[in-house]
């Protein structure tokens, strides 16, 4: 079919049966929209000529109005029939038939829930859950099921495109693969010529292709591989590390338990353990009987539908926590045999330190009753060992988020709920099961230190787990601390998602503090608006991965993410880019891929060792194909490893502490005893619970501590050179930081709180329409009391003004971030709830996109920009867009003339300032005080 | 003039013509519904707009509609459990069905109604319910229908002919609960068919399986060995089922799992009202409150 379709497109033939077709059925209805038109033969015969409009419609007023007869009755003429574009076949009764199921993963957000891609004729139809992934078992969130909007949107990237003019003006060019590659090769030949290797920065804001990425950086011979853990999850992995070394990731068994006490996590609409998590903690609830317990500054969903919900003043989840722990020791509450055995320390010793956290005393810093503090507190020990906490971002994306952690976690110690069925537990691996995933050997890790990875100020971010500080890389080139040669971004959207756009801005315009930008991405998002080269990325449906997630079985599991389809226009995967860029590159990076080695092989290769049923499989592939996960049935859940006996042979030559029951062999910890049997204890250096840290507190200071890392024998390793002058004093003990700038808050003053929603991630989602349509528009969420004071009703609008941390300032003078205020505004409305705490003002971080396709924009229609040229907008059309979209903003800009729940938002980290934690490098996004103005209509 | 229409004939030449009753537009402008005609939802063409029906929704006269309330004798019934207390607002099943029925934006088969509200013991908290047809088993809209396009399909779902309909929009009108939507391309009802496109492929309806708080539950409620069975048996004992806006008569065979902390009267006033649609203004945030706004 080729030519004009019914609304004048020119189509051409191939861009049609690629894109068109692929449009019809997927969720656009595309040029030949409705049922009738497109089913009654009119694609065949190449001389028949399809009715216009104006002749259907007259061929149906014709039989209209014909009455109906039943019996006697005679119904007046109302039914004229259906009409020229009437549905045909809805439902579709084959729409099942003789199609191909697929296996994926999902990447929308971190989760990588598996997913099922109906295919028919070449084109996906419909997403589902994969019912054999051990994790997800089947379920898939909104943002999954709006996969397809994904994959067939009409601004998808298909084309490399060079910038023309100058940096960010918005002009673009389309260019062939061969010119993009054999630029970007001979800019980083250059580098690498140079021997300035480190100043190629790769950015990734998610990778799950791992493998694939370290293997090119390697070869190349760069550790300058940022990411976004630092804005992400950095201190609550930290605290974990500190009691555990082994994992930095707890997974609570909610399924199994009785009390799940929850400090700031949305588990109901976002988590990186999200469907997985929440099926697992409702189940819990409503067939095991458990009670949830949130402690949240703003109504979640996840609070909204807790059993009991209190509202803590923002930062103030270590207060509570700790003051709960306070309880459980006044009151003999705790497990004293697992203490006295499993803690580093004494319940006397605790008992002192955590003297001064009474209830009364939280209740002062916290608002939170100290009654029902204590309540909760006697609630979650008698539930127990079926009691775990649960947190995430809420508890630690503060100043003081890594204490708050501590605190939590602590109370899992003091109630012997640790590793326990419906207790608090987590698994040695947060990735797949690596005993049955080999990948083909690959280059050795660079010896030169990357300062963006690696900043010396920030003492816990690289000592167990390589987590770096995502958020202060733009500070770091803004103050010319270093400089990217050859700046490569992927996945990544952090003109949005960073903070304090404006630096991050200045900086990504700036030729001089990054020499060339290379933007890999399947759409045109803020980044890519700032790139000088953007390569169009495939989606997660067309493209091969082995991959996993911290599994909440507590058992390990292999799946994968393979094409779906053929990628669509010539968008290409890394897998494939890479290979090719480092024959361009030449020298020694060659030799790490071979020509004779396709993608598709090298998977086949990396799961071959799965075992399977041979009289139901061939062999792992075939196996991978019609399942696409594989949890080892041998395997028990990871409950209590701590005791797991140490056989005669580990005990072969080992030494024994009389003192301290630690086993040690050729100077290593390998356990210790108990009761005078010798087991693995915990994976640290006293081979127990560190309730107290000397490891932190040492590394604090920047001593040696290759004895306690001898011990553990897992994870931690020193501080190097470059760190030297940064010393700290850190407490051993858990303990509560209070966040000075928050209190004494001036009468026009609030904190400003960040959170996400169920239908989006932090920055990928906006441009899916499905999700958009129920979410797009973030007001700032105050309390009736707060709105009174300021004399606010729902729909008035405000100015805000973000400062920056006094805290962060002081700990981290030597960064020069400064303490005043952040020179832009927000200008917002607010919605009035009593879901917030009055001291507090919520603002969700995901919207306000300035660029990431027409969808994230709320335009209806229009010009898309320069970047079009890497784009078939003419064969792509949404008609269900451009007829259906219903919450674009007409008001231009006039906030008098603004509807409610019109637009695409607010950025907030327009006034969201760079406010890194010296201790783990987490970024704190809870924590900014803003003053508010009212606006005058 | 024909006795029965005929279809019409998209593919070639207009047929023998069958000139329109002049005697319609008499009756209709005499019962004043042309205004009514003006607001239904459909093709720009003025002239293209089918009239509207006597009554607005309310039903015709039972020998019209009898023959198609009888549910067919597959010796199923297919009925749904809702559990409002796990519902935690995901939109998952709303996205779910968006995908298998390409619903046009603005237009919702499904959509999850939040309510946020205080309980009793001064906590704030929010109850989310996701709400499509309730396929009664006496159903206004299949009674209001003068087409005859709505009929009884397999299970007792209620569904739409689409080589009947022509976008009235009585059903709509009759509809208590706001299940139905005017196709804006096809001039058609669309609401929820039960997914039997998949049922009878041995899948469940697109939103089911892919709920992750496990809230919905579906299945023939003739087989006690069914989930939507079991639950149900469950929740009975335990005096828990209640059926949205039983006042109505409408004998539907959704349930909704309630709770003291959950109670149907709270959220009930949030769920559209007979001739209203599931609307975009459900998911603003300046309405989930109580009586929309704080």
């Amino acid at each position: 079919m080729s030519g004009a379709c019914e609304h004048g497109h020119d189509v051409g033939r191939r861009d049609f049966l690629r894109l068109g077709s692929a449009l019809l059925a997927s969720g656009l209805s595309g040029c030949a929209a409705g049922g009738a038109a497109a089913g009654d033969g009119a694609g065949t015969a190449g001389s028949y000529v399809k009715p216009t409009q104006a002749q259907n419609l007259a061929t149906w007023q014709r039989n209209a109005g014909t009455p109906y007869a039943v019996g006697e009755l005679k119904m007046p003429g109302v039914c004229p029939l259906p009409g020229p574009f009437r549905k045909a076949r809805f439902p579709d009764p084959d729409k099942y038939k003789d199609v191909q199921r697929v296996h994926g993963m999902c990447q929308l957000c971190s989760t990588v829930c598996g997913i099922t891609g109906i295919v028919k004729d070449g084109r996906v139809i419909k997403i589902e859950g994969n019912p054999a992934d051990p994790n997800s078992r089947g379920k898939l969130c909104a943002r999954g099921q709006a996969g397809l909007n994904h994959l067939y949107h009409p601004e998808r990237l298909l084309y490399p495109i060079r910038r023309v003019g100058a940096r960010g003006e918005g002009r673009w060019r389309r260019i062939t693969w061969d010119a993009a590659l054999d630029e970007l090769a001979q800019r980083l030949r250059a580098v690498r010529d140079a021997g300035q290797h480190e100043e190629f920065a790769f950015h990734q804001g998610r990778n799950r292709s791992k493998d694939a990425v370290s293997r090119f950086l390697r070869a190349f011979g760069t550790n300058t591989q940022l990411n976004h853990r630092g804005l992400c999850s950095a201190a609550r992995r930290a605290a974990n590390l500190t009691y555990l070394f082994e994992s930095d990731w707890d997974l609570g068994d909610y399924e199994h338990s009785k009390y799940v006490l929850n400090f700031g996590s949305n588990m109901f609409e976002a988590h990186q353990g999200h469907i997985p998590g929440a099926q697992r903690l409702q189940r819990g609830r409503f067939e095991n009987g458990a009670k949830l317990v949130t402690f949240d500054v703003r109504m979640s969903n996840t609070a909204g539908n807790s059993d009991e919900f209190f509202m803590p003043s923002p930062g103030t989840d270590g207060a509570v926590a700790l003051a709960m722990a306070h309880v459980i020791l006044d009151e003999d509450l705790a497990d004293e045999a697992f203490f006295a055995q499993w803690a580093n320390c004494s319940l006397d010793e605790l008992t002192e330190q955590l003297a001064p956290y009474t209830p009364a005393w939280a209740e002062s810093v916290s608002t939170v009753p100290a009654a029902d503090i204590a309540r909760i507190a006697r609630e979650f020990a008698a539930a127990a060992p079926r009691a775990t906490t649960m947190c995430n971002r809420g508890s630690s994306a503060h100043h003081n988020g890594y204490w708050n952690d501590r605190a939590i976690v602590l109370l899992n110690v003091l109630v012997g709920s640790v590793g326990q069925p419906g207790g608090w537990c987590w698994m040695y691996t947060g990735g797949f099961d690596a005993r049955f995933v080999t990948p083909p050997k690959g280059p050795a890790k660079p010896k030169t230190p990357s300062l963006l990875a690696d900043p010396p100020e920030f003492v816990l971010a690289n000592r167990w787990n390589t987590m770096r500080v995502g958020e202060i890389v733009y500070w770091y080139l803004a103050q010319e601390r270093a400089r990217i040669q050859v700046y490569m971004t992927y996945n990544l959207d952090s003109p949005l998602t960073w903070p304090e756009m404006d630096v991050t801005r200045n900086v990504l315009l700036d030729e001089d503090k990054i020499g060339f930008h290379v933007c890999i991405n399947p759409f045109f998002n803020e980044t890519a608006s700032y790139a000088d080269m953007v390569l169009p990325w495939t989606t997660y449906m067309e493209r091969w991965d082995v991959d996993a997630r911290g599994a909440y079985n507590l058992k390990p599991y292999v799946s994968m993410r393979r094409p779906m389809i053929e990628p669509l226009g010539q968008s290409r995967d890394v897998r494939e880019i890479f290979p090719d860029l480092a024959r361009r590159i030449g020298g020694d990076m060659a030799q790490w891929y071979p020509t004779d080695r396709s993608t598709e092989d090298y998977m086949r290769e990396s799961v071959r060792t799965i075992p399977v049923d041979k009289d139901r499989d061939e062999d792992a592939w075939e196996y991978m194909q019609r399942v696409n996960a594989f949890e080892d049935p041998s395997l028990k859940p990871y409950y209590t490893p701590f005791l797991q006996p140490l056989s005669e042979r580990d005990m072969q030559g080992a030494t024994i502490d009389d003192a301290t029951g630690i086993i040690t062999r050729d100077g290593k910890g390998i356990g210790i005893l108990v009761d005078g049997k010798p087991v693995v204890g915990f994976k640290t250096p006293s081979r127990k619970l560190e309730v107290r840290t000397d490891f932190v507190a040492r590394v604090g200071r920047n001593e040696d501590v290759s004895d306690l890392v001898a011990l553990a024998n897992s994870k931690g390793r020193n501080r190097p050179e470059h760190h030297k002058p940064y010393d700290y004093d850190i407490s051993p003990w858990p303990q509560y930081v209070q966040i000075d700038e928050h209190m004494g808050l001036a009468d026009d003053e609030l904190v400003m709180t960040s959170f996400k929603w169920n239908v989006h991630n932090h920055g990928r989602t906006a441009n899916l329409k499905w999700c958009s349509e129920i979410v797009h528009s973030n007001p700032a969420w105050l309390h009736p009391d707060t709105a009174a004071r300021f004399g606010l009703k729902s729909g008035d609008w405000i100015e805000l003004t973000g400062h920056r941390s006094k805290y962060v300032d002081g700990k981290l003078a030597s960064l020069k971030l400064g303490s005043g205020e952040i020179e832009r505004k927000l200008q917002i409305p607010v919605v009035v709830t009593r879901g917030i705490h009055p001291r507090a003002i919520a603002i969700s971080n995901s919207l306000g996109h300035s660029q990431y396709t027409r969808v994230a924009q709320a335009r209806k229609s229009g010009a898309i920009g320069g970047q079009e040229a890497g784009m078939n907008a003419a064969a792509y059309r949404d008609d269900d867009w451009e007829r259906n979209m219903w919450w674009a903003d007409d008001s231009g800009g006039d906030r008098g003339r603004w509807k409610r729940n019109t637009g695409n938002g607010w950025a907030q980290n327009h006034i969201l300032p760079i406010a890194p934690d010296y201790i783990s490098g987490q970024q704190s996004f809870n924590d900014t005080v803003v003053r508010l103005r009212k606006l005058e209509a | 003039m024909a006795d029965s229409p005929s279809p019409p004939d998209h593919a070639g030449p207009p047929p023998e013509s069958v000139p329109p009753d002049p005697s319609r537009r008499k009756f209709l402008k005499q019962a004043g519904l042309t205004a009514a005609a003006a607001a239904t939802a459909g093709a720009a063409d003025a002239t293209a707009r089918t009239p509207d029906v006597p009554g607005d929704g309310a039903p015709l006269p039972e020998e019209f509609w009898r023959d198609r309330m009888q549910a067919p004798d597959d010796g199923k019934r297919y009925g749904w459990v809702v559990d409002t207390r796990r519902c935690f607002g995901c939109h998952a099943c709303e996205v779910a069905c968006k995908a298998e029925n390409d619903v046009p934006l603005g237009h919702f088969i499904r959509q999850t109604i939040y309510h946020d509200h205080q309980r009793e013991n001064g906590q704030v908290a929010r109850i989310m319910v996701p709400m499509a047809c309730q396929h009664c088993e006496d159903a206004p809209c299949l009674k209001a229908c003068p087409c005859g396009a709505l009929h009884k399909g397999a299970g007792g779902s209620v569904q739409v002919d689409y080589d009947q309909c022509s976008g009235h929009a009585a059903c709509k009108d009759a509809c208590p609960y706001g299940a139905i939507y005017i196709d804006p391309v096809a001039n058609q009802a669309v609401k929820c068919h039960n997914c039997t496109h998949r049922v009878e492929q041995g899948m469940e309806p697109a939103c089911v399986p892919t709920c992750p708080s496990d809230a919905l539950y579906f299945g023939d409620l003739n087989d006690p060995t069914s989930s939507v069975s079991r639950v149900a048996a469950t929740l009975e004992a335990e005096a828990q089922l209640e059926v949205l806006r039983p006042e109505e008569n409408t004998r539907p065979r959704m349930r909704f799992v309630t709770d003291a902390t959950h109670p149907m009267a709270a959220w009930e006033p949030k769920i559209p009202r007979q001739g209203a649609s599931y609307a975009p203004e459900a998911y603003d945030v300046f309405n989930w409150g109580e009586g929309g706004e704080q």
